[in-house]
């Protein structure tokens, strides 16, 4: 049996969920969230460059060197990867093209 | 028997003060499994049996965009757990959340190299010539997307779950990428991914009052041990999200959300396109009627799309979720997927 408060609860939650489910999925409501989310990531940007340029200025590591050589080291592995399955496609097809002659042995 | 009000009370207590010291966390993924096969970010898990008594091996895709525990949730609601007491091999291809290394992954570094290879080993580990292959949320998208690019594939069946075809029909997540709206940039960040926390909030913004009402659900059955399990587990996973591939990101905006490929059944991909009408294995469109995330509408048109002549879809009262982890979903879903699988298969 649905207790008192649940049911008083769900009296107000349920048209507010709707309600708010539809202006949510409205042009309007993704218009303004679009144009939020870029002012919001615009000043964040400004805030960590400023913060970047101080803490660069006082000799200190910063987070854009710290994501730079991250992606340094990112692109060292995507190479490594690329020349692992590279070694791996060659050594298949030498396999490939020794095992005929095996055979006719 | 319901416990009374007051022994209500007393495990109320005792498992809200178990929840603030955090020790009835739930195990999950307790489904025993091997790890045969791995390349950069990508694993493939092959799940214990007692022998199998149904061929060919069936092999689950996970999406990019979640963890795949959530297919092992607990041992009463997975999904994983089910098809391998029903007499399935079940293999289940699983991604490592990834790092800056993965940030130019592609739909095709998938499509093209890690799914056919995982195959591949698969097929040499079971011993089998052929497999059935089931995709999961944006599992189903890269299954398609490999069906319809590598016909030389030995797929005998393919299912797809809860897998987004129209994108119009997508609601809020796919709105905010049209034209004029956010770019993929936007919310790529400077190490090239998508953040996990940007998608969390995506699927936040959908149901605004979705927190306040678990949390009150929460209090309202904290007596109840088996409801805390499945609420917690759940309430976990659904936190636990990953990065996505930023390239693999700018394509699925271009190419699904913007031109909306995928429902006119054509594909820009690779150096060509794909057609969803080369489908032609056994065919399995299974979708939830509740679901917030993949709406029924967006799945729907996967069924006359594909080229298959045994083409069909299986509706479910259920959400994106509780698909694959509830307990309705255990009851009434999964012996209708198994029963499907079954008689597109060959005993042993």
């Amino acid at each position: 049996m649905t207790s008192l408060w649940r049911k008083a609860f769900d009296a107000i939650e349920r048209p507010v969920a709707a309600g708010a489910e539809v202006w949510v999925q409205s042009d309007t409501f993704m218009d303004l969230a679009a144009v939020a989310f870029r002012v919001q990531r615009r000043l964040a940007g400004e805030l960590q460059r400023s913060a970047e340029q101080w803490l660069e200025a006082w000799g200190m590591i910063s987070r854009r060197e710290l994501v730079s050589v991250m992606n340094q080291v990112a692109s060292l592995e995507r190479q490594v990867r690329e020349l692992a399955h590279e070694l791996e496609r060659r050594e298949s097809s030498a396999r490939d093209e020794q095992a005929p002659v095996r055979r006719a042995a | 028997m319901a416990p009374s009000l007051l022994e209500r009370q007393v495990l109320r207590t005792r498992n809200g003060l178990a929840y603030l010291a955090g020790t009835n966390r739930p195990v999950m993924a307790q489904t025993p499994r091997d790890l045969i096969w791995k390349r950069d970010k990508a694993r493939l898990w092959r799940y214990r049996s007692e022998g199998p008594r149904y061929r060919p091996p069936v092999l689950i895709v996970h999406s990019l965009i979640s963890k795949s525990y959530v297919l092992d949730l607990l041992p009463s609601t997975s999904m994983v757990r089910y098809l391998v007491g029903e007499g399935f091999d079940v293999f289940l291809l699983d991604w490592v959340p990834p790092d800056p290394a993965d940030a130019e992954n592609t739909l095709e570094t998938y499509v093209d190299g890690y799914i056919p290879e995982a195959i591949g080993a698969l097929l040499e580990e079971a011993d089998a010539e052929e497999v059935t292959l089931i995709g999961y949320c944006f599992g189903g998208v890269l299954t398609l997307l490999l069906a319809a690019a590598h016909p030389e594939l030995p797929i005998r069946n393919m299912m797809v779950m809860a897998t987004p075809c129209d994108y119009r029909e997508m609601g809020f997540m796919s709105n905010m990428f049209r034209e004029h709206r956010l770019d993929p940039d936007d919310v790529i960040s400077d190490t090239g991914l998508v953040p996990a926390r940007a998608l969390d909030e995506g699927f936040q913004t959908l149901k605004p009052t979705e927190q306040l009402v678990q949390t009150v659900n929460f209090f309202q059955n904290l007596w109840n041990d088996q409801f805390i399990e499945g609420f917690l587990a759940i309430g976990y996973w659904a936190r636990d999200q990953v990065p996505f591939p930023g390239a693999a990101f700018r394509q699925t905006v271009d190419v699904l959300i913007r031109q909306n490929a995928l429902a006119t059944g054509v594909i820009p991909f690779g150096r060509g396109e794909l057609h969803l009408e080369d489908i032609r294995c056994p065919f399995l469109n299974a979708f939830a009627e509740q679901d917030g995330i993949t709406p029924a509408a967006s799945s729907e048109p996967l069924t006359r799309l594909v080229g298959s002549k045994d083409a069909s879809e299986l509706r479910l009262e259920s959400g994106h979720v509780g698909f694959v982890a509830g307990r309705q979903a255990a009851k009434v879903a999964r012996p209708q997927i198994a029963e499907w699988i079954r008689t597109r298969s060959d005993e042993v």
